[in-house]
């Protein structure tokens, strides 16, 4: 070695290799040195230290040699790699040469029999003849003949008992690879005759037994929907296999989506609490053909359903419906919201709780969905029936289907619906607890009872567009009020809005006709007021002693003037406020309750 | 002729029996290389013996097998012929089903159940009464 030689690394040191450290890499290393771990305890351990201490000296610098030599097994290992390909190159010209060879002397074995053989059949023979043969040398030009024996008649003898056997057995071996054959047939025949009654039992139920598509000789059935969207389209095929015993195998297609979340869940939701869920029942154990093809249909159906209902709520947002990205909530005010996901099966022992009424309307709500996504698919059908758009450059982007809206304006309107008719009930027993008469009639969701329902579609169309309910109220004093509420979440509305007509003699309110109001706090106003008005209008009727001041809700007396009575309504009840001018106001209340004294008793005899 | 599926049927007809006559012809030839005489009532040597012993397997295994191909025997058979001719009428059996299992397919598509509109229209109409029961009245 040259002294002046700079005897320098510029290398850096080698970083340890958490490869080498590492857990999986240790125990493969100590399984190469020692074995497995079976029956490895710590005496055993001890003592194999023990043992080995003089041994442990040895493998002190190890490592360090080890990577050494790796690093010029890596040196070495790419100057061969030149010599690998040409090393190949070599071993690959070689091996032709022999196939070359080998391919030469069978033709010529070829040709050597196939000569041979034309002597007897010429034109078997002359098929297998290479054309170079035919053209050198007639065919049948070979002869050969069998050596004439000298017809021993001891070989004879044993000639004869030699063909007997080896004919015997012979024919004896056919038999068997025969029965065989036909045993093995005849097991085929029955799995295939087992396969069909299945198929034709699945068939029977009525499902479709299909080719499957892109697979030659494999039947399937067709479980998904036709008029699916694109994105579930292809779904739903499931490929009916033969089994090992000849039942039907399907192959696994999804029943369960993740988590084996397969099935639509509504829930009511109060103030965050759970106050009733749907059911989700499905035949989740059993593992018949039958049973999974069904469940398969299920969960297609029903993750189709959700894809759809996040689709359209997402588009929602501004009308209370909140998307995440495996629920939706929609809000129905009050604290109350109805939250739609995806969950398991219930398990089999699940029934729904039908004295629970926000259960039976979270089955209710699942049961509209699922009806709401076959009517659809019924629509997409008859779209496709008539002739096709024309084309455009632009790319046809379906809208989403309504589902989600329909079903909304429905809870919505029956929210605000039954508000109606709570206020209206409470302000009845109100005029009434105050001696008076009213009444009030509702007719819930009128337009839907219009269309003549006569198949499918004309049954769901009866419910799908704007709802209106109509409520005739009879006040006191000749009034009477007809509040007309339509709830729809497109335009104009986006909600509920109430078109609210008083008709009565004008006498004590000018204000008369229709007025509208989109929101129930508006409309709960205007009706304290016209009841206000109306019992202004009664107590002139009825009482005339008793003078409205200026068409306001106040009165006053004709006897004494300073004596004075305003009547306001609001949400407790009716409220009769009595005082004289500089004097001390006092306050009766009616709310409903029965106080044995009415509005005439508080007129005839006032104690003020 | 007016029946269009005359041509199917006698093409089936054929497959079965061209699959027979395979059948039959190596039965045929096993019967005949059963002798150990030869047609000179001579007894054949063991030589002539042993190749015939091993035609017979060869036959046999044709027959059942269809893996076994004997290229070399002198029986006028093309290729295709000498491979699963048992097999081959399993498969029609199946492809027989399948044709009459699909054949029926097309009256399905398409068909509303008419009972399904008749229920709609049963549930639809509860469904109105039911929502649109009126509440309350104007002559209490």
């Amino acid at each position: 070695m040259n002294s002046n030689q700079l005897l320098l690394s510029l290398k850096s040191w080698p970083e340890d290799d958490p490869e080498l450290k590492s857990v999986s890499s240790l125990i493969k290393r100590i399984q190469d040195q020692r074995g497995h771990f079976r029956d490895v305890n710590e005496s055993i351990l001890r003592s194999e230290i023990e043992e080995g201490r003089e041994v442990d000296a040895l493998f002190g610098n190890s490592p360090v040699e080890e990577n050494e030599e790796g690093a010029s097994n890596s040196v070495l290992a790419a100057g061969e790699e030149l010599d690998r390909v040409t090393q190949l190159k070599k071993a690959k010209e070689e091996m032709s040469e022999l196939v070359g060879y080998a391919l030469n002397d069978a033709l010529f074995g070829l040709d050597y029999v196939s000569l041979l053989v034309s002597l007897h059949s010429p034109e078997a023979g002359s098929l297998s003849m290479s054309p170079v043969l035919k053209r050198s040398v007639p065919v049948g030009s070979l002869g050969f003949d069998k050596v004439q024996r000298k017809a021993d008649p001891k070989s004879v003898k044993e000639d004869l008992a030699i063909s007997h056997a080896w004919k015997v057995e012979g024919l004896n071996s056919a038999a068997d690879t025969l029965m065989g054959a036909s045993k093995g047939l005849g097991d085929e025949v029955e799995k295939e005759a087992r396969y069909w009654e299945h198929i034709l039992a699945i068939r029977e139920d009525g499902w479709v037994v299909t080719r499957m598509p892109g697979e030659r000789g494999t039947l399937s059935v067709r479980f998904g929907f036709a008029e699916s969207a694109a994105e579930y389209k292809s779904k739903g095929v499931g490929a009916l296999r033969r089994g090992e015993d000849g039942n039907v195998v399907m192959d696994d297609v999804a029943t369960t989506g993740s988590h084996g979340k397969a099935m639509l869940r509504v829930r009511v939701l109060e103030n965050g609490e759970v106050k009733g869920s749907s059911v989700q029942s499905g035949n989740k154990r059993s593992g018949s053909v039958k049973d999974m093809i069904q469940r398969a249909r299920n969960f297609i159906y029903e993750d189709e359903l959700f894809f759809e209902i996040a689709r359209e709520a997402r588009l929602m947002a501004n009308l209370g419906v909140r998307t995440s990205e495996d629920a939706v909530t929609i809000d129905l005010g009050g604290g109350r919201s109805i939250a739609i996901d995806m969950a398991p099966l219930d398990d089999g022992d699940v029934v729904l709780d039908i004295h629970n009424p926000d259960s039976n309307l979270a089955q209710g709500v699942v049961m509209a969905f699922r009806i709401l996504l076959s009517y659809n698919h019924r629509m997409s059908l008859r779209k496709r029936s008539k002739p096709p758009p024309p084309l455009t450059q632009r790319r046809v982007v379906f809208p989403a289907l309504r589902m989600v809206t329909p079903i909304t304006t429905h809870l919505l309107h029956h929210q605000h619906q039954l508000n109606l008719q709570n206020l209206l009930r409470h302000l009845i027993k109100v005029v009434k607890s105050a001696g008076m008469i009213a009444a009030f009639v509702t007719k819930p969701r009128h337009n839907c009872l219009k269309p003549v329902i006569k198949n499918v579609e004309t049954a769901v169309e009866a419910f799908l567009e704007r709802i209106e309910s109509e409520a005739t109220v009879k006040l006191p004093g000749g009034w009477k009020v007809e509040i007309n509420m339509r709830t729809t979440l497109s335009h104009p509305l986006y909600g509920t809005g109430y078109i609210i007509g008083t008709s009565h003699d004008g006498v004590s309110a000018r204000l008369m006709g229709e007025n509208i109001f989109t929101s129930s706090k508006e409309m709960e106003m205007y009706l304290f007021w016209c009841l206000e008005r109306s019992i202004v209008n009664e107590v002139r009727y009825t009482n005339d002693k008793w003078e409205q001041i200026a068409q306001s809700n106040e009165m006053w007396s004709i006897d004494k003037s300073t004596r004075r009575i305003r009547i306001s309504v609001d949400r407790t009840g009716l409220s009769i406020i009595t005082g004289t001018t500089g004097g001390k106001d006092n306050r009766v209340v009616w709310d409903g309750s029965d106080m044995g004294r009415t509005l005439q008793d508080l007129l005839n005899h006032p104690e003020w | 002729m007016s029946d269009p599926t005359q041509g199917v049927r006698s093409g089936l007809q054929g497959r079965v029996n061209n699959n027979l006559d395979i059948l039959l012809k190596r039965f045929e030839s096993i019967i005949e290389l059963a002798s150990v005489y030869d047609k000179d009532r001579i007894v054949k040597d063991r030589t002539a013996t042993a190749v015939e012993a091993y035609q017979i397997e060869c036959h046999a295994s044709s027959m059942a097998s269809p893996h076994f191909l004997c290229y070399f025997l002198p029986l006028g058979l093309t290729n295709s012929s000498q491979i699963r001719a048992a097999e081959d009428l399993l498969a029609l059996t199946r492809s027989l089903k399948e044709a009459w299992l699909f054949g029926q397919l097309g009256s399905e598509l398409g068909v509303v159940d008419e009972a399904t509109d008749q229920i709609a229209r049963e549930v639809g109409e509860a469904l109105q009464k039911l929502a649109t029961k009126k509440v309350g009245g104007l002559d209490q």
